[in-house]
């Protein structure tokens, strides 16, 4: 049985950390997609999420969003590499959570059941990590998703 | 034909494909995971060390009445602690002016964070060097 609902690569995980680190200095959100698939271990169903793609934002201190030309070239990266298992953003000071825009982001964008949003507050840390959680639509409202990051062995 | 659990395709970036058993019940969790998530559904795991773990907690907030869960929250998110959740049913609606509030705040402790690191004999020895 999977352990946790999520796994995501330790390298796209650095990848958006350094991004959201980056427009963090300026005080801006940040933005990406989590590339990967669905996986079945026994009864249990769980996401692995392998590559971390972005494109330009176009951001302020408490929005985010990509360029209009920005689509074309996020669809250059994902062919061939999965599906786009979810969404990363940044939440620069105000921690980790769904915000009403973020809700309806998931629910026009992400409504599969294996969907889920990466959030991330560049400014706090959990532990050495920076702060970071996931989220998935439940019942007209959202849930904490477990998840781990994975570092391959060999 | 029935067999035990056997590893089937070991591929270069680290995944294992296993078989659990007959191949009758293999088509049938197959079929039933194709109904959750249609794309690529196998009977594959993940090895690797595991980093960071985090499994949802069962916080006070979460028991709270959300007019005091968003309160909780909003006083976290302006004193840079962790933050709390409202709860799947009731997600957490900041204003426009909370937001910028806390982003604010954000900015300038971030900056106190970037400055006091500078300070730091080892950061001011790397630039010295251009390793920053």
């Amino acid at each position: 049985m999977a352990q946790y609902d999520v796994y995501i690569d330790e390298a796209a995980v650095r990848k958006a950390e350094r991004q959201f680190r980056d427009a963090a200095k300026s005080g801006n959100e940040a933005m990406g997609l989590l590339l990967g698939n669905v996986f079945r271990n026994k009864d249990a169903e769980f996401v692995y999420a392998k590559e971390y793609i972005t494109a330009p934002n176009d951001s302020t201190s408490v929005s985010v969003r990509f360029t209009r030309q920005a689509f074309s070239e996020l669809s250059g990266k994902i062919r061939g590499r999965g599906i786009i298992v979810a969404w990363a953003h940044s939440h620069p000071g105000y921690g980790c959570f769904m915000s009403s825009t973020d809700l309806a982001t998931q629910h026009r964008y992400f409504p599969e059941k294996f969907h889920f949003a990466l959030v991330m507050d560049p400014t706090r840390r959990e532990g050495s990590a920076m702060l970071k959680r996931a989220f998935r639509l439940k019942d007209g409202g959202y849930e904490d998703v477990s998840f781990a990051v994975v570092r391959k062995r060999g | 034909m029935a067999s035990g659990p056997r590893i089937v395709k070991k591929d270069s970036d680290g995944f294992v494909e296993i078989s659990m058993g007959s191949a009758e019940k293999a088509l049938e969790d197959k079929k039933s995971a194709a109904e959750i998530a249609p794309e690529e559904v196998g009977e594959r795991f993940v090895r690797g060390e595991l980093r960071e773990v985090h499994k949802p907690k069962i916080v006070s907030a979460r028991d709270m009445p959300h007019q005091d869960a968003v309160q909780a929250h909003r006083e976290a998110a302006s004193r840079d602690i962790l933050p709390v959740t409202a709860g799947p049913q009731n997600p957490i609606i900041m204003t426009q002016d909370e937001r910028e509030k806390a982003s604010e705040m954000a900015r300038r402790i971030y900056e106190e964070k970037e400055t006091e690191k500078e300070k730091h004999p080892v950061h001011r020895f790397k630039k010295l060097l251009g390793l920053r």
